[in-house]
C-alpha cells in the first residue's frame, strides 16, 4: 500500500518536472497523496521524509521550485530503486533450441566490432571487410548471425546477395525461422532472397510459401518463387504458363526453371522463345543450364535460321535473321554436343554462300566470322577442319586457324603448316595497295604475339590485387576443359630473327639462341645511337632479357644514361617495371641511379623504384631459398 | 627467449590498420634485416621505408611485461606498423639470426634500465610528505565552488522550464553554457550535464530539429528526469566536499565515494598506490567487452569486464579514447587469456570499480580458471538482488551492475527468457535500456543445450523506472569448458 503511494508519488512528481517546477505550487494532485505519506511515516520514516518534501514543493516559495521538486524525486526514486519487480509468473518452459552444432569460434571484438559496422552501416566500402570475413570461416561465430540475417535486406545489392548466398546457407535451418518470422510475400529486395534460402534450405518446408508467392506474392518475389520451382511434375504446368506471362522478369524467370527441367514440353517452350522476341532471355537460361540436349535446340533454331537467311532476298530481314544467329553462336553453352559440332561445320562448309549475303547492318560474313571463332574455341573436329581449311581462308580468319592449329596440332606440323605464310615475304617489305600475303602473314604473327603476356612475365607476383574469392568462384556449374597449347617448334625463332619482328621475338625467345642474342643486340644498338631520351630503347632493353642476353643489365643503364636537358618522368616510369627481371649484380647500380635522378624525376618514380628494388633485394637475399 | 605469436602482436596493435599495415610489410618483404640479440630478450632490424635509407626497429624484451618500442621512422603510434611488422616476423617464425646489439641501441638499453632502477629506488623509499600550495588550492576550490553554482542554476532553469518543454535547440544553448565548467577545473560535472543535454540529441550526438516519437519522449522524459537528480545529488555532495576542502587544504582526496571522480578528479596510477587501493598479484579473466560511442563526452569506450580470481570480484577497465586522438591510443580488444599483474591499482566505487595496471603478462586460461570463475557466481538470486538494490539506490551509483549469477534453468516463461535459481527465484532477461552491448538474447536459442542449466551468467543488472522492474541482460555465459560471450 504505502510503496503504492510512493510510485503516485513518484509519478506526480515526474509529470510536474516534465511540465516545469513553476507551476508545481499549489499542485492538487501531489497534495492529495501528502496525508497518506505521513501516516505512512508513523511507521518508516522515510515515508515521513517524502512527505515532508512534497510540503515542500506544493507550499515552497516558486524561487525554491526546482530545488525541492529535485529533491523529492531523488528521495522517492532511491525507495523505489529498492522495490523494482524481479519475478515472473507463469510455468518455466525450455528454449526451444536450435544449436548449430559443429565447430563455433569466438573472434576477437577488434575484428568483431568493424565486421558489426560493415554489416549494419550504409556507406560504401563495406564489401570488402565483409568478403575477407567470410573467407576467414568468421561468420562461424554465433554473435554474427542475427546482424547476417539483417543484412539479407542491405540497400547495396552485393552485399545482400553475398550473405544470403554464402553465410546464411552456412547456418542451415537454425535460421529458418527467423527467417520466415521476417518473411513478406508483398516485399521487395530482401523478401525474394528470404524466399529463395528457404526453399534451399527446406525445399520441402517452403514448397507452401513458393505456392503462395506464385498467387499473391510481389512481382520479385514471385520471380524468385519460379527460380523454386521445378522439384513437382505439377510445376512444369505452371512454369509453361508463366512463360507466357506480360511480365518480362516473370518469363525470365519461367525460362530459368525450365531450362532445369529434363522434359519435352519444357523444351518445346525454350524452343519456340528462341524464335521469338524473347531469344535473349531463352538464351541466357540454356547458356545458365549447361545442359547439352538444350544445346541441340540451337542447332537446329542455327540451321533453319541459316537456311532462310541463304534464301532471302531482303536485306533487312537478312540482317535480322545474321545478328540472330551471330547472337546465338556468341551464347553457346560451354558444353561439349555433336550436334553443334555439325552445325558448326555444315555452316563453315558453306561460308562461301553465306559470305554472299548481304543485309542493311549485319551480312552473311558476320555469321561466318562467328562461327570461325567458335570452332578455333571449340572441339578437336572443329579445329581440324578450321586448320585444314587454311589455304583458304581470309587473312582476317587464319590467325584463329593458327590457334586451333596449336591445340589440335605437333609443334612441327603448326610450323610446316603455318611458317610458309612467314618465309613467303620475308626477303620483301609490304606492298602497295592490296597484299593478301602480307596480311596472311601479319595474322599469323598475331596469333604468336596473342599468348605472351608481357607484364606477366616482367613480374609474375605482381597480382596483389587479386582477390582469392574471385566472381567467377560464384558460379558454380560445370566448364568443359580446354586442351593447352603444344610448345612452338624452335625454328619458329629462327624465323621471327630473319623477319627482324621484335615482338614475335619477344614472345618466342629460348635462351642461348645465337641468332636472337645477335638480333636483341643490333637492335639495341640501332636505337641507342639514335635515342635522345631512355624511354626510346625501353623496348629493346626487354628483347636483351627475353633472350637472356648477358648484357641486358648494362643495357639498361646505358639506356638510363640517354639523359635529355629536360628529362620527363614518364621517360623513366617504365623502367621501374623491368627491374624484377634484373640480376641481383644490378642492385647497387639501381641505388645508385635512383640516388643520382633529378628531383622531378625523383618524386614520381622513388617510390616504385625503391619498392621493386627491395623486392629484387628479398628475391636474391640467401634465406629466400628455403621459402 | 620471447614467446610471441599472432593473436599477441594483434593485441599491441593501436587499431587493426596498424596491425594490417606491420603484416603488409612482411608479405611486401620490406625487412632487410632481422636480428636476435645473443641474449634473446631484443628483435631488430631494418625495414625499408619510401625514404633512401631503411628505418630502424627494435623490440626490447628486456622487460617481459612492458616490451619497449623503438623505431627511427617519424610515425606517433606506439608500436608504429615497422614495430609490429618485426613482431609478427618474429611470430611467423621468419629467420632471425643473431647479431650484437649496435651501440646506439644498446646505449639507449642501458640508459633505460638505469632509470628504471632509479625509479624502483625512489618508489622504495618512503614518500615524501605531499607539499600543498595552500593558496592555489584555495583558488582553484573557490572557482570550483563558482562552477558549482553555475551547474546548480542550469539544473534548475531546466527543472522549473519542465523536461516537455526542452528542446534540441535549448539543449545545445545550455551545453554551450557548461562550458564554462570546464573552465571551473569540474569537467566530471559538465560531463554528467551532457548527459542530460544528450537526451535531447539523436543518435549521432547532433541536435536538430527531428521529432520524436511519442514512446521516445517518454523514455527521454524519464530518463531526463532521473538526469537531473542525479545532478541535484552532483550538486549537493560536491558542494559540501568543496567546503570540506576550503576549509581543510591537507584533506585528501576521499576514496569511500566517488565523488571526487564525478567532479571530474582523474585518478592516477601513483596516487591510487600511495592511498594502498591496490591488491598484489591479481590474476584476471575477461568475462565481456564492449566498445561503445559516447557522443556525450565525444570519444570512444572500450570497457572490460573482469572477473579476479582470487576474490571473484568483478571489476571493469575502461579506454577512453577522444575523437581527436583516435590514432594514437591504442584500441583495446578482447582478451582470452589470463591476465596476471604484479599490482593491480583499484578505483574508488561499489560494485565494479574501476581497475587499472601498467604491467602485465597473459597465460592461456585452462579448466581449472573456469572452475574458479564459476564457484564466485552468486546462486542466491533473492540475496544478489537485494545487494544489487542497495547499490541502486545511492543516487550516484553505477544504474546497471554487473554481478556473476550461477542459474538453475534458463528458460522461458510467456515468451519472456528467465534465469532460475535451486530456490526458484527467477530473473527476467532483457537487453531493453543497455545499448552499449549489442543485443544479446536473440542469440540465446542458437546455443548449445547443454547451456540451459546448470551454468554461470555474466549479467548485467537494470531497473526500468517506467515499469518498475529490475532485470538483467546476459552479456557472457561461463560452462565447464568456455566462456561464451554473447556481444562483444
Amino acid at each position: 500500500m504505502s510503496i503504492a503511494v510512493l510510485s503516485q508519488v513518484y509519478a506526480e512528481a515526474r509529470r510536474l518536472a516534465v511540465a516545469g517546477s513553476v507551476v508545481a505550487k499549489g499542485d492538487f494532485r501531489l497534495k492529495k497523496l501528502i496525508p497518506p505519506l505521513q501516516q505512512a511515516g508513523a511507521q518508516a520514516p522515510v515515508f515521513a521524509k517524502v512527505a515532508e518534501a512534497a510540503t515542500a514543493v506544493v507550499e515552497g516559495p516558486e524561487t525554491g521550485s526546482a530545488e525541492a521538486l529535485l529533491e523529492l524525486t531523488a528521495l522517492a526514486s532511491a525507495v523505489l530503486y529498492t522495490q523494482g519487480e524481479t519475478g515472473i509468473d507463469g510455468k518455466l518452459e525450455p528454449v526451444e533450441s536450435s544449436s548449430l552444432g559443429g565447430s563455433t569460434l569466438q573472434i576477437p571484438a577488434r575484428e568483431m566490432k568493424p565486421l558489426l559496422e560493415a554489416l549494419k552501416g550504409k556507406g560504401g566500402g563495406r564489401f570488402a571487410p565483409i568478403k575477407e570475413a567470410v573467407e576467414k570461416g568468421h561468420f562461424r561465430d554465433l554473435r554474427l548471425i542475427r546482424p547476417a540475417l539483417a543484412a539479407i535486406d542491405d540497400g547495396y545489392a552485393d552485399v545482400a546477395d553475398l550473405i544470403a548466398d554464402k553465410v546464411l546457407p552456412m547456418y542451415g535451418s537454425a535460421v529458418l525461422d527467423e527467417l520466415k518470422a521476417k518473411y513478406d510475400l508483398k516485399g521487395t529486395k530482401g523478401h525474394p532472397r528470404r524466399l529463395k534460402l528457404m526453399h534451399r534450405l527446406d525445399a520441402a518446408g517452403t514448397r507452401e510459401l513458393v505456392k503462395d508467392a506464385l498467387d499473391k506474392g510481389s512481382k520479385e518475389v514471385k520471380v524468385a518463387a519460379i527460380s523454386c520451382l521445378g522439384a513437382e511434375p505439377e510445376d512444369r504446368d505452371y512454369l509453361i504458363e508463366q512463360a507466357a506471362s506480360k511480365t518480362q522478369d516473370v518469363r525470365a524467370a519461367a525460362y530459368e526453371a525450365l531450362a532445369k527441367l529434363d522434359h519435352p514440353d519444357a523444351v518445346a517452350v525454350l524452343a519456340k522463345a528462341l524464335q521469338g522476341k524473347d531469344l535473349f532471355f531463352a538464351l541466357r537460361a540454356i547458356e545458365e543450364s549447361k545442359n547439352p540436349k538444350l544445346a541441340v535446340l540451337l542447332a537446329t533454331e542455327v540451321r533453319t535460321s541459316a537456311d532462310a537467311l541463304l534464301k532471302t532476298k531482303d536485306k533487312k530481314k537478312a540482317s535480322d535473321i545474321a545478328d540472330r544467329i551471330t547472337d546465338i553462336l556468341n551464347s553457346l553453352p560451354d558444353v561439349t554436343a555433336p550436334e553443334l559440332d555439325a552445325v558448326l561445320l555444315d555452316l563453315f562448309a558453306r561460308r562461301a554462300e553465306l559470305a554472299k549475303v548481304k543485309g542493311t547492318t549485319f551480312s552473311g560474313n558476320d555469321v561466318v566470322e562467328s562461327v570461325v571463332m567458335q570452332m578455333a574455341d571449340g572441339s578437336m573436329a572443329a579445329r581440324n577442319a578450321l586448320v585444314a581449311a587454311h589455304a583458304e581462308l581470309e587473312p582476317s580468319q587464319l590467325q584463329q586457324a593458327f590457334e586451333a592449329g596449336r591445340v589440335c596440332l605437333s609443334s612441327e606440323k603448326l610450323y610446316d603448316t603455318f611458317a610458309p605464310y612467314l618465309t613467303a615475304t620475308a626477303d620483301r617489305k609490304r606492298k602497295k595497295g592490296k597484299d593478301p600475303e602480307w596480311d596472311k602473314r601479319e595474322s599469323i604473327l598475331d596469333g604468336i604475339d596473342s599468348d605472351f603476356y608481357l607484364y606477366q612475365w616482367l613480374d609474375p607476383d605482381d597480382d596483389e590485387d587479386d582477390s582469392d574469392l574471385d566472381d567467377s568462384d560464384l558460379d558454380d556449374g560445370p566448364v568443359r576443359e580446354r586442351p593447352k597449347p603444344n610448345p612452338y617448334d624452335p625454328r619458329w625463332l629462327d624465323v621471327a630473327v630473319a623477319l627482324k619482328h621484335t615482338d614475335a621475338v619477344q614472345a618466342l625467345a629460348v635462351p642461348d639462341h645465337a641468332g636472337a642474342l645477335a638480333f636483341a643486340q643490333a637492335e639495341f644498338d640501332a636505337a641507342l645511337k639514335k635515342a635522345k631520351q631512355p624511354g626510346e630503347v625501353q623496348d629493346q632493353i626487354v628483347t636483351l632479357l627475353r633472350v637472356e642476353h648477358p648484357g641486358a643489365a648494362d643495357a639498361f643503364f646505358a639506356g638510363l644514361a640517354k639523359r635529355p636537358k629536360k628529362p620527363q618522368y614518364y621517360q623513366y616510369y617504365w623502367y621501374s617495371n623491368i627491374i624484377p627481371r634484373l640480376p641481383a649484380s644490378a642492385i647497387p647500380r639501381l641505388e645508385e641511379a635512383l640516388a643520382g635522378f633529378p628531383k622531378e624525376i625523383v618524386e614520381h618514380v622513388a617510390e616504385e623504384w625503391q619498392e621493386r628494388i627491395t623486392k629484387l633485394k628479398a628475391k636474391h637475399a640467401p634465406e629466400s631459398s628455403d621459402k | 627467449m620471447i614467446a610471441l605469436d599472432e593473436a599477441t602482436v594483434d593485441g599491441l596493435a593501436t587499431n587493426s590498420d596498424a596491425a594490417k599495415n606491420g603484416k603488409a610489410l612482411i608479405a611486401k618483404k620490406k625487412f632487410t634485416k632481422l636480428h636476435v640479440s645473443d641474449d634473446g630478450d631484443l628483435l631488430f632490424g631494418e625495414c625499408q621505408g619510401s625514404g633512401k635509407d631503411p628505418y630502424k626497429c627494435s623490440v626490447d624484451y628486456a622487460r617481459a611485461d612492458q616490451p619497449t618500442f623503438r623505431c627511427s621512422c617519424p610515425s606517433r603510434q606506439f608500436p608504429c606498423k615497422h614495430n609490429l611488422g618485426l613482431m609478427y616476423a618474429y611470430a611467423q617464425k621468419k629467420p632471425f639470426t643473431k647479431a650484437a646489439v649496435p651501440a646506439d641501441l644498446q646505449e639507449k638499453r642501458e640508459k633505460l634500465s638505469a632509470k628504471k632502477e632509479k625509479q624502483a629506488v625512489a618508489a622504495a623509499a618512503p614518500p615524501k610528505p605531499k607539499q600543498v600550495n595552500v593558496a592555489a588550492l584555495a583558488k582553484k576550490v573557490k572557482a570550483q565552488l563558482d562552477g558549482m553554482d553555475v551547474l546548480e542554476k542550469l539544473v534548475h532553469d531546466a527543472v522549473r522550464l519542465g523536461v516537455g518543454n526542452m528542446t534540441a535547440k535549448l539543449a545545445k544553448q545550455m551545453e554551450e553554457q557548461a562550458k564554462k565548467l570546464g573552465d571551473a577545473y569540474l569537467p566530471g560535472a559538465r560531463m554528467a550535464l551532457n548527459g542530460y543535454t544528450q537526451l535531447f540529441a539523436d543518435e549521432g550526438g547532433k541536435f536538430t530539429n527531428k521529432k520524436p516519437s511519442a514512446a521516445q519522449t517518454e523514455r527521454t522524459n524519464t530518463e531526463a528526469l532521473d538526469q537531473l537528480a542525479r545532478l541535484h545529488a552532483v550538486i549537493k555532495q560536491g558542494r559540501a566536499y568543496l567546503k570540506k576542502r576550503l576549509d581543510d587544504p591537507n584533506l585528501e582526496v576521499p576514496t569511500d565515494t566517488a565523488i571526487a571522480a564525478w567532479l571530474g578528479h582523474a585518478w592516477q596510477l601513483a596516487e591510487l598506490k600511495a592511498r594502498g587501493l591496490t591488491e598484489p598479484d591479481a590474476e584476471l579473466v575477461q568475462l565481456a567487452f564492449n566498445s561503445h560511442d559516447d557522443p556525450a563526452r565525444q570519444e570512444l569506450v572500450d570497457t572490460g569486464i573482469w572477473m579476479t580470481l582470487g576474490s571473484g570480484k568483478i571489476r571493469v577497465t575502461q579506454t577512453l579514447r577522444p575523437y581527436k586522438a583516435l590514432k594514437f591510443i591504442k584500441a583495446e580488444d578482447s582478451v582470452y587469456g589470463v591476465v596476471h599483474v604484479k599490482e593491480l591499482c583499484v578505483y574508488p566505487g561499489s560494485v565494479n570499480p574501476r581497475v587499472r595496471w601498467d604491467a602485465s603478462t597473459t597465460r592461456p586460461l585452462e579448466l581449472e580458471d573456469l572452475k574458479k570463475v564459476r564457484s564466485h557466481g552468486r546462486a542466491d538470486f533473492a540475496a544478489a538482488v537485494k545487494d544489487v538494490k542497495n547499490v541502486l539506490k545511492a543516487p550516484l551509483a553505477d544504474r546497471t551492475p554487473i554481478l556473476a549469477l550461477n542459474y538453475k534453468t534458463l528458460g522461458k516463461v510467456g515468451g519472456e527468457y528467465v534465469i532460475e535459481d535451486a530456490a526458484g527465484n527467477r530473473l527476467v532477461l532483457t537487453d531493453v535500456g543497455m545499448s552499449e552491448e549489442p543485443p544479446s538474447l536473440g542469440m540465446l536459442p542458437l546455443l548449445p543445450r547443454a547451456v540451459f542449466a546448470n551454468q554461470m551468467m555474466i549479467a548485467r543488472f537494470r531497473h526500468d523506472l517506467d515499469s518498475r522492474q529490475l532485470r538483467v541482460k546476459p552479456l557472457s555465459l561461463v560452462t565447464e569448458r568456455e566462456v561464451i560471450r554473447l556481444t562483444l
